[in-house]
């Protein structure tokens, strides 16, 4: 008895510290960012390195917010992302419900290609699509930067959408179709409102994906009318200086909006992750 | 077929009330997916075909080029920048991987342990994942940063090293400090994937094992090690291509410098495609590497397709 006791206080001890090791590597960059993005510059080149600011400011924040134009490249961010939200959302939901419910020719075919574009990396694509927006003229405006983001949101909304649609028992539809309702009907006042949390939690990742996507944005994007954040950062840390107080404050703003998305919806990302296998 | 099989000269009666008021299935089914095609079509499957095709001329930005042959390829195989580049990839894949792959083992079998305020533990452990690859890679710039940053510091503080470490502009510790970067940034999706995979165990095997005398040790690699293999087979492989295709972190942290030795594949595309306007010659360092994502991609693809009918 005794030595299992001891054993079990061994084993929680480790797993403490285990613990504290994973807390500690997962939060200090980020925490390193909060606290400079609170320093005056004197005391962020001062060494050595100060772990609380002695004299916080929030000048930083102010110089970003009203003296910079990246207020107008996180408004960017925000139009491209919320337009490719709801444009996945929808073409994801039409696509995945035929192949959830119903029998076509080529069904198993589409699964099995949208998966493979999902997990077709964007860095084999954004040559060819430069192309592309470049002869529909789309290159440096929002929209082109939208279209070029439905190439990995699509698929990926359709396949999170297919799996979803498929833990919705099939008598509902079917009553409903027996009733007389067509299938966009069906879709619409029966599908949809059960797959609602399901919707919400792919309509969040697609709004993450645009959000924090950079190579496309480095590429597409260059004017300060159609450049979001992302690009917006490399415009600054391309030049020589870093005026890094600014930086991280400009990160912290940015950070915001994804973070309160993962509070709010935590748990549900961890199952969606399961489900779908996510980016991370 | 019944039309034909009626006597000649016997009229058809008027057509019957149809009973299906619907329109074929398929139909439907065809026409719901027909923007998704739409997309697939003009924005991946059209693109993807023009730049395999624009790998062998010598397309620049301004001008559609001429037909070149395999010059583009033999220039790459010849280029110094590219072979380094290739092998930067590779190595940084690999190592990030096998990596991630041990601690996000670790990591879940911690996290996954009763403990007071479980879910707060675990979202701070997690919050990598939410941080903008962007942001994640700024941050690391600021703690490698040769002259003001915390991290010189630290270890010249607490005797590590008697001399200032170049973390980002001597080439072989450059790609050390990327490395550590993009284990920070992808650890977090292994920690979960796998918490999710220990969660789904039955608990019945472990007290089984447990019941006949296996300490933890043994029942990890016995019980829970076997358990997970489809999820870790699918983890290891999406982040390998994640990885792989990593752009951000490279190009902030060194920009692929100093002397063009710290360049991954996209971002050495990045520069010849888009940074010197040679998109032939881009787009030859990207279709140098389509096959190996065609065979990841088919393993994926099926393994995923698997998983989501089981």
């Amino acid at each position: 008895m005794v030595e299992r006791q001891r054993t079990k206080v061994i084993r929680r001890t480790i797993t403490a510290l285990g613990i504290l090791v994973a807390l500690v590597w997962s939060l200090a960059p980020v925490y390193w960012v909060v606290v400079t993005s609170l320093k005056i510059p004197r005391e962020i080149y001062a060494l050595p390195p100060t772990l609380i600011p002695h004299i916080p400011t929030l000048e930083n924040y102010r110089a970003v917010l009203f003296e910079s134009n990246f207020p107008h490249f996180v408004l960017n961010s925000f139009v491209v992302a919320v337009g490719v939200t709801v444009i996945s959302a929808v073409i994801g939901a039409l696509a995945a419900y035929p192949i959830a419910r119903m029998q076509f020719h080529g069904r198993s075919a589409t699964a099995r290609l949208i998966v493979a574009a999902y997990l077709l990396p964007p860095s084999l694509l954004f040559i060819p699509l430069f192309i592309v927006l470049q002869k529909l003229g789309l290159v440096d405006t929002k929209l082109g930067l939208i279209l070029a983001y439905l190439t990995f949101t699509v698929p990926f909304c359709t396949w999170m959408l297919i799996g979803y649609f498929r833990t919705i028992p099939h008598e509902l539809d079917e009553a409903a179709r027996m009733d007389g309702a067509s299938r966009l009907q069906t879709l619409r006042s029966v599908v949809l409102p059960i797959a609602s949390p399901g919707i919400a939690v792919v309509a969040l990742f697609a709004f993450t994906h645009a959000w924090n996507e950079f190579l496309y944005a480095l590429v597409y994007v260059y004017s300060n009318d159609s450049k979001t954040f992302t690009a917006g950062l490399a415009g600054l840390v391309m030049g020589d200086t870093f005026i890094w107080g600014q930086l991280m404050a400009s990160s912290v703003i940015a950070i915001l909006p994804i973070l309160v998305i993962y509070i709010a919806a935590q748990r549900y990302i961890v199952e969606g992750l399961a489900v779908g296998s996510v980016k991370g | 077929m019944a039309a034909n099989a009626l006597p000649a000269g016997f009229s058809s009666p008027p057509a019957p009330v149809r009973r299906r008021r619907h329109k074929p299935d398929w139909l439907v089914a065809y026409a719901f997916l027909a923007p998704a095609a739409a997309v697939f079509a003009a924005l991946i499957a059209y693109p993807l075909a023009d730049g395999i095709s624009t790998a062998f001329t010598d397309r620049a930005v301004a001008q559609s080029g001429h037909w070149v042959g395999l010059a583009n390829f033999a220039a790459l195989f010849s280029d110094q920048i590219f072979l380094h580049a290739a092998w930067n990839s590779l190595l940084l894949t690999v190592s990030t991987v096998a990596v991630k792959l041990v601690l996000g083992l670790t990591f879940a079998v911690l996290l996954s342990q009763k403990m007071p305020m479980r879910g707060l533990i675990r979202a701070l452990a997690f919050l990598p994942w939410a941080v903008p690859g962007m942001i994640a890679a700024l941050s690391w710039k600021w703690i490698f940063d040769e002259q003001s940053g915390v991290l010189q510091y630290l270890v010249l503080q607490l005797g590590l090293s008697d001399h200032p470490i170049y973390w980002l502009s001597d080439p072989n510790i450059a790609m050390v400090s990327v490395a550590v970067a993009m284990i920070w940034q992808g650890l977090p999706f292994f920690t979960m994937m796998f918490l999710a995979a220990l969660a789904s165990i039955p608990s019945d095997l472990h007290e089984a094992a447990a019941i006949d005398g296996a300490g933890m040790v043994r029942r990890f690699f016995a019980i829970t090690l076997p358990q997970m293999r489809g999820v870790i087979a699918v983890t290891v492989m999406l982040s390998a291509i994640w990885t792989f295709n990593s752009f951000e972190m490279v190009f902030v942290l060194t920009g692929g410098g100093p002397a063009n030795r710290t360049h991954i594949l996209p971002t050495l595309a990045y520069q010849y495609g888009i940074g010197e306007s040679h998109l032939g010659l881009g787009s030859a360092v990207i279709v140098s590497v389509i096959p190996v994502f065609i065979i990841l991609i088919v393993l994926l693809t099926g393994r995923m397709l698997r998983r989501d009918e089981a």
